[in-house]
């Protein structure tokens, strides 16, 4: 997250869920963010696939078709390596960043 | 299937890469698939599934959501789940939930409550066809009670006077009667006499039988034809039972039923609400006595019927005006009365009263919210706590935006990651104001069911004793408008502008994260709460102020001396008017005497005497003549006058000043004689004694009727709050009258003898209808109502106030404390003491009060200068109430602090600094 932005943040939800979940599809992806904040954020779902396509492109993340639970299609993504070392790089951003807002709420 | 379809194509618009891959689709279809199976096996209908599931991708980056809001069934949607959000948003914050929703529910069920009361008072039309063209006519006030009273032939001739399009008709004062059903029950019952042409030319249908007809006029009548009010009919009678065609005794005077007038119709005069009414012509059986002024005692014969004498005046005349003949009617209307002026005039001493009389012109008055005196009795007190409702509104919603913005600062963070998720600003401004519609929506629910209640509550302590105000409590369309008004502008001003100044805050931290700019609004922020919380001290004082005054008032009020033990007495209130004691005047000193020595048999009981007044309203205006001074003014001469029994003065604890007290001698045989209370003796014969002087009704020979024998201190009969009125006593035994009081001075305590006194009175005379027996001090009381409405109204809204500053306090620095433990944990370490910490919460209450209360004070002078006409006695008590309250509010607002402050206190440095 060098741009200071908390833009990445939904980067850094997303390459975190599949961390966890080792292989998991858009949707599941929504569900797993929703329950693991106890409901507080919410992933609006139309931004979420722009990410996906784009995290993607920059290959750390790859994706392949599969069957679910429920015998339906879906698309599954899962972390490459490449992932792996920017989900560690953009947590110790997010953590600096936190840290810096914090100071500024604090003593304003 | 096409809608679906081009929902896809807009979303998949949104995509950067402008090829729109097959992929991509196929894969947001089994997204939103999934979705609808979820949605579905939640409960949601399939139409509301795939909704809710295309809903969830309205956002996809806030500068292109309005593509997808073009559908409005997808906006629905959304708006529908951030409902849900915002249920388990509040659910998670209940405290702050409850506080909004009951400061809505009392805040604006107050003002709801208090302007139904005054609309009705105020503002009601009367339930009539077009009420804009009703008229009551003004022309000359009647001598002693200064009422626009007709008598009869006045009527009469106003009547030949009038055309078609300005008919005229009549209506008697308010009268109450015993009415004997044909098994012998016997209820009270209000009446009044009206033109038979009363309910047709007002374009009235009756809900059952029919209205008057010009033979209802006849003054020979062997039974007389009556007209139901509704609600009197809906609560006496059973919904099947045959109302029409029944016949009962009214005073003694056979009636029958012929009509039943319209749901909601309760007469012309707000206020009263008469059961019955009787044509005008039943006066000539000289059984249904109303209010009535007259030229005087040798003017009238008491005992014939009103209709024939010109000098009874008992009558109020209205007129249907249509705007044409608004100049022409009154003039022709003058002229007719011509003979009514010149005999009035006739009976004035006076030369200048005589040409302003003569000179009278018939007066238009619209009469469209009714006659009578109720709005000029209950709308100063209505209108001073109308504005207290407001005020304590006003302080509810200053403490909820407090809240609010505190509340959101909280969430600050939470805020802005979910505009950095990809959330608009719209959408998390909308996602607050769902929650604020939600809290609204059920505090305004709530506030109409309290206004309901509470306005049912108020007219019961509006009306004192027995007699109540006939305003119908329900939430009209007016107060309903109010309410909603009031509603949107509490949203408004707590929910959406706190809101709005958070999200520029956060959205500029999520785009820009500008470190100064985000420092600088939070000051900003803590600005305003503080100027929220001192306005909401200013307005609390004001409110305090108010409770304080009016409870001092009422207590001022009560303890005013009124001349008389007003403790240790009891009013046994009878109604012989309309019985046959009254037909026999020489037999009632012996009948008195009777029942006094009846009632001086029971235990406890001292002294009985009895009066033909009533305490504390009588209204018997006289004027008495002074025997040698023919030239006193008439203003001079006027007074009240009492016929009073033996013992009178004694039962009562009047004293007598100089003289003797009327004794069993003054009968009707002997002279006849008189005592003055003394400011009428002093009004009459100065500083003189007014003993061995000659008084008497009229003018030479007139006055030298009665000897003053003696003097006695002045009462305040007309109830506490008017001064003592000047009152001619004369023996009821000398001038026999029907007694209306017999007042019963105790020994010890006055509970147990109302059923002993009761029985006494039953086995004297099984036909004397005892109306009440009520404690003295109760009836003036009663004279007090509007007084204790003002006071304990305003003691709940003071208590109210007092209880919302202490949650002003106490939330807005639990709420600093949490946010600065760390930086106390600082100053702590560096060496701060406990004291200090506190201190320094506390020196902040400390500023906030000063400012709220400087501009608190003068607002409290200027409310007490505007209502100075409600208060009594508390012209120096004001200060004393000020200092008071704002004593009070400190210390609430001081000890609130407290709290927070004193956690504060006892932060340890060490793990506030760890936690960082």
């Amino acid at each position: 997250m060098a741009k200071n932005d908390l833009q990445g943040a939904l980067d850094l939800l997303v390459l975190k869920t599949l961390a966890q979940t080792g292989r998991m599809h858009g949707y599941g992806i929504v569900l797993h963010i929703q329950r693991a904040s106890d409901e507080l954020l919410r992933v609006e779902e139309g931004s979420l696939y722009p990410a996906l396509h784009r995290m993607e492109q920059s290959r750390w993340i790859v994706s392949e078709w599969a069957t679910t639970e429920t015998n339906r299609k879906a698309k599954y993504y899962k972390l490459t390596a490449a992932g792996r070392k920017q989900l560690q790089e953009a947590e110790k951003n997010f953590e600096h960043l936190v840290k810096g807002v914090r100071a500024i709420l604090r003593y304003a | 299937m096409s809608k679906l379809m081009s929902i896809f194509a807009r979303i998949s618009n949104l995509f950067s890469r402008s090829s729109l891959d097959r992929e991509i689709e196929s894969e947001l279809e089994s997204h939103i698939e999934m979705r609808i199976e979820d949605n579905l096996a939640q409960g949601m209908s399939p139409e509301h599934a795939r909704r809710d599931a295309l809903a969830r991708f309205g956002n996809p980056t806030a500068t292109k959501e309005h593509v997808v809001f073009a559908d409005a069934a997808v906006a629905l949607g959304s708006v529908w789940d951030d409902t849900r959000y915002a249920f388990r948003q509040l659910r998670r914050s209940s405290g702050f939930a409850a506080t909004t929703v009951l400061t809505l529910a009392i805040g604006i069920g107050a003002n709801l409550a208090i302007f139904q009361l005054l609309y009705g008072v105020l503002f009601a039309h009367l339930p009539v066809k077009q009420p804009a063209e009703l008229y009551s006519l003004h022309a000359v006030q009647s001598p002693f009670d200064g009422e626009w009273f007709f008598s009869f032939p006045a009527y009469q001739r106003l009547r030949q006077a009038t055309q078609e399009d300005a008919p005229v008709f009549a209506r008697s004062g308010f009268g109450i009667g015993v009415l004997q059903e044909t098994d012998g029950a016997t209820s009270r019952i209000e009446f009044q006499l009206v033109s038979d042409n009363f309910f047709s030319v007002l374009g009235l249908a009756p809900s059952a039988g029919r209205f008057f007809l010009n033979g209802d006029d006849q003054r020979q009548q062997s039974e007389w034809p009556v007209i139901l009010r509704y609600d009197y009919f809906r609560q006496h009678f059973a919904p099947n039972q045959p109302v029409l065609g029944k016949r009962s005794t009214f005073n003694g005077v056979p009636i029958v039923i012929v009509g039943v007038a319209p749901k909601g119709f309760s007469g012309v005069v707000r206020g009263e609400a008469p059961d019955l009414w009787l044509p005008l012509a039943a006066d000539a059986t000289n059984r249904f006595g109303t209010w009535f002024d007259s030229l005087g005692t040798g003017y009238v014969d008491l005992d014939r019927s009103h209709l024939d004498q010109a000098s009874f005046f008992w009558l109020w005349v209205l007129s249907r005006t249509r705007d044409g003949v608004k100049f022409a009617a009154p003039a022709r209307w003058t002229s007719a009365l011509a003979p009514d002026l010149s005999l009035i005039a006739g009976a004035s001493k006076n030369t200048r009263d005589r040409t302003r009389i003569l000179r009278s012109q018939v007066k238009l008055i619209s009469a469209e919210n009714g006659e009578g005196s109720l709005a000029k009795k209950y709308s100063p007190p209505l209108i001073i706590l109308m504005a207290m409702a407001v005020v304590i509104l006003l302080v509810g919603c200053l403490n909820l935006a407090n809240l609010q913005m505190a509340r959101l600062q909280q969430r600050e963070i939470e805020i802005a990651t979910r505009i950095a998720l990809g959330a608009s600003r719209t959408r998390v401004l909308r996602q607050v104001a769902i929650e604020t519609v939600v809290l609204a929506a059920v505090g305004g629910v709530l506030a109409f069911a309290t206004g309901r209640a509470a306005s049912s509550l108020l007219l019961h302590w509006a009306s004192g004793r027995g007699q109540t105000i006939p305003i119908d409590p329900q939430i009209g369309a007016a107060a309903t408008l109010l309410g909603t008004a009031l509603l949107l502008g509490a949203l408004a001003g707590f929910g959406l502008l706190p809101a709005w100044q958070m999200t520029r805050k956060s959205f500029s931290m999520a785009s820009k994260t500008r470190v100064g700019q985000l420092t600088g609004q939070s000051k900003g922020g803590r600005r305003w709460s503080n100027l929220l919380l001192a306005s909401q001290v200013s307005f609390s004082l004001l409110l305090l102020c108010a409770a304080g005054l009016f409870a001092q008032t009422l207590r001022n009020l009560s303890r005013v001396d009124a001349g008389m033990d007003r403790d240790h007495v009891l009013t046994v209130h009878l109604d012989m008017r309309n019985t046959g004691f009254a037909k026999q005047q020489n037999n009632l000193p012996s009948f008195y005497d009777t029942l006094i020595q009846q009632l001086k048999a029971l235990p406890m009981v001292r002294e009985v005497a009895v009066h033909m007044c009533t305490i504390p309203k009588c209204g018997w205006n006289t004027a008495v003549h002074v025997f040698g001074s023919p030239e006193m003014a008439e203003a001079q001469l006027h007074g009240e006058e009492d016929h009073v029994g033996v013992g009178y003065f004694r039962t009562l604890g009047i004293p007598i000043l100089q003289g003797r007290d009327f004794s069993k001698e003054d009968n009707q045989q002997s002279q006849q004689v008189a005592i003055l209370s003394r400011s009428y003796a002093r009004k009459l014969f100065g500083d003189e004694s007014p003993l061995g002087h000659w008084v008497g009704y009229r003018e030479p020979p007139g006055d030298h009727q009665f000897l003053v024998v003696g003097e006695v201190a002045d009462a305040r009969v007309d109830g506490l709050r008017s001064e003592a009125p000047p009152v001619a006593y004369f023996p009821i035994d000398q001038r026999p009258e029907p007694v209306q009081s017999v007042e019963v001075r105790v020994r010890g305590p006055l509970s147990s003898l109302p059923a002993e006194i009761r029985e006494s009175l039953y086995k004297l005379a099984p036909a004397l209808p005892v109306t009440e027996i009520v404690p003295l001090d109760l009836e003036f009381d009663d004279g007090l109502s509007t007084e204790a409405l003002l006071a304990r109204l305003t003691s709940i809204f003071g208590a109210l106030t007092l209880a919302l500053a202490a949650l002003g306090f106490y939330g807005l620095f639990s709420f600093r404390v949490a946010r600065r433990t760390s930086e106390i944990g600082v100053r702590m370490a560096l060496g701060a003491t406990r004291s200090q910490v506190r201190a320094l919460f506390l020196g902040q209450t400390l500023q906030i009060m000063v400012a709220g209360l400087i501009p608190g004070l003068a607002l409290a002078l200027g409310t007490s200068y505007f209502a100075r006409k409600l208060l009594y006695g508390t012209g120096r008590m004001d200060l004393w109430a000020l200092g008071f309250a704002a004593v009070m509010l400190a210390a609430v607002g001081l000890l609130a602090t407290l709290v927070p402050a004193h956690q504060a206190a006892s932060i340890d440095p060490m793990r506030a600094l760890r936690t960082e």
